[in-house]
């Protein structure tokens, strides 16, 4: 049996060998020469409003870039910021663990979902800041306290994207899976969470920067270490400089979890033909 | 006694509620045989419920009422002996499995190295074994349809069940694709029912068309295609008595459509016995 001539565009597979894909990655991980002369712009900025100004509460941009030295390579390295990558790693795993499976659950059984809606439309209300007072209670001082209120702040963007996505799966997508015998954690396996994957992994990014930003948060009022810990105790001591150090720090610790961040989406969405073709943002 | 029917659908019943709530009766009481290895297909108006009745024949609905029999015993879910093949096959296959496991969906449930042996076969059926690697969309829409056929090969069905398959590609794929799925059907021996609004093809393919009424569709006629077998698309769709059948079968359906609302159901095609 003959069947019809390969009709398959010329372009689409050009797009598969590595060259198109390196590319891609390294435009996505903000390697572009424009992007750098943006924080060059920024840096040399400072820089000059530092030396113009000449205030103690505002030190150029090169004495807190040593201050970064300082602390990256002094003991702050492993009481602070090793400390504070752990926790955030841990409750970045919690929390998008529950999100994906509680997401995908809640979104596929249409009738659980309906009542979950309002629980989670206000439990995720609460602003995260005001669950530690409670944590500090609950867990008291240090890690486990820290990471209960860094995950129960990153869980919502996951869980909802994870809902919304499970609600909106291909109905073929289900009757197909159904019609080759695919059930329960296998379906979310083969099915649910490959469809909604775009969309969790967006959540999930948002989680990741919001783990951050709670994480500081929650060192500052309940822990003994952790680079939220350290930036407070340099401003209580007047250590202008680690202050911008440990602001520094954090920000390029955001900054490499972000790039790890879509380096992993990028491998884990390859399927996709948009992903594939390089075309995707 | 007499050996149960391969495939009996007596007396289906099946209404869908709509998203404002409204019950709207789609099949009613639908009445059908097929003989092992029979090739049958599904004609009527669009807006039938053609749909729906396949999609209760596989299992992926329960009808309100009436029974599905396999030599006998009334299906329960969706039985293993048959599979599907859908009209959008861009959304039946998945984007993020490669053409290899996405048929290999099909053969979950048996041993690796017999599934293997089943998806290189399959493949090979369809003229893909060269594009197992690729992914769904790095294919040809009539490629895609033929992966989904592939996959509905691969678990060796006595029952494969059609909608529209070849609805969303271009006229000359689809007589390529039609003739694979007789050279197949031929092949395997498996039973076939096709649900299609282009009649020409039910004739084509067939051994026996029923014609189904509007909504809430019942079966309001058979015709037997008593066309020579193999059938070519060059000589057979030029035979008289294609264009007679074709012509008896378009009367039927317009009438349907027109008429569909007003019938009480009594139709019935029960083709074992009208050989």
């Amino acid at each position: 049996m003959t069947g019809p001539a390969p009709r398959v565009l010329p372009a689409l597979l050009a797009a598969k060998p590595g060259g198109g894909r390196r590319r891609v990655a390294r435009r996505r991980l903000g390697l572009r020469s424009a992007g750098w002369l943006g924080v060059l712009a920024v840096a040399v900025a400072w820089q000059l409003a530092a030396l113009a100004l000449h205030r103690p509460t505002l030190p150029t941009f090169t004495t807190a870039l040593a201050a970064v030295g300082q602390v990256v390579t002094g003991p702050a390295l492993t009481a602070d910021i090793l400390p504070s990558l752990a926790r955030t790693l841990i409750a970045f795993a919690i929390a998008g663990a529950a999100g994906v499976i509680v997401g995908l659950t809640l979104g596929y059984v249409r009738s659980l979902g309906d009542y979950a809606v309002a629980v989670i439309d206000f439990l995720r209300s609460v602003p995260a800041p005001l669950l530690i007072p409670l944590a500090i209670v609950l867990l008291g001082l240090g890690t486990p306290m820290v990471v209960a209120v860094v995950a129960a702040a990153a869980v919502w963007p996951v869980l909802i994207n994870a809902f919304d996505a499970a609600r909106r799966t291909e109905p073929l997508y289900l009757d197909t899976a159904r019609s080759c015998g695919i059930r329960g954690v296998s379906l979310l396996r083969i099915v649910l969470l490959p469809a909604a994957l775009p969309m969790v992994l967006a959540g999930l990014r948002i989680a990741l920067s919001t783990c951050l930003a709670v994480l500081v948060v929650a060192e500052m009022l309940g822990a003994s270490s952790g680079i939220g810990y350290f930036i407070q105790g340099a401003q209580q001591t007047f250590q202008i400089p680690q202050t911008y150090a440990g602001i520094l720090v954090l920000a390029g610790v955001g900054w490499l979890f972000d790039t790890m961040f879509l380096l992993a989406e990028h491998r884990l969405l390859r399927w996709e033909p948009a992903v594939a073709r390089g075309r995707h943002a | 006694m007499p050996e149960p029917p391969f495939l009996s659908v007596v007396g289906v019943s099946k209404s869908l509620t709509s998203a404002d709530g409204r019950v709207l009766p789609v099949n009613r009481d639908v009445t059908l045989t097929v003989r092992p290895g029979e090739f049958v297909s599904i004609v009527g108006p669009s807006g039938a419920g053609k749909t729906t009745l396949l999609r209760t024949l596989g299992g992926l609905t329960t009808p309100d009422s009436g029974t599905v029999r396999h030599r006998g015993e009334p299906t329960r879910g969706v039985p293993s002996w048959l599979s599907m093949v859908f009209q959008e096959y861009n959304k039946t296959l998945f984007p993020w499995l490669s053409v290899r496991k996405n048929v290999r969906l099909a053969v979950r449930h048996i041993p690796r190295a017999a599934a293997d042996l089943r998806i290189d076969e399959a493949l090979a059926q369809v003229g893909l074994a060269d594009f197992a690697d690729h992914y769904p969309w790095e294919l040809s829409g009539g490629m895609q349809q033929r992966v989904a056929l592939a996959r509905a090969m691969a678990s060796q069905p006595e029952l494969l069940l059609m909608d529209e398959p070849f609805a969303s590609v271009d006229a000359l794929t689809r007589a390529k694709l039609e003739d694979m799925v007789l050279a197949l059907w031929q092949q395997a021996g498996f039973a076939a029912i096709l649900v299609t609004h282009d009649i020409g093809e039910a004739i084509y393919l067939s051994d026996r068309v029923l014609a189904l009424s509007g909504r809430p569709s019942t079966i309001l006629s058979e015709v037997r295609v008593d066309l020579p077998r193999p059938r070519s698309q060059s000589v057979t769709r030029a035979l008289p008595r294609f264009h007679e059948l074709s012509s008896r079968l378009l009367a039927l359906v317009e009438h349907a459509g027109q008429e569909g609302r007003e019938h009480d159901g009594q139709g019935r095609a029960d083709a074992g016995d009208q050989r």
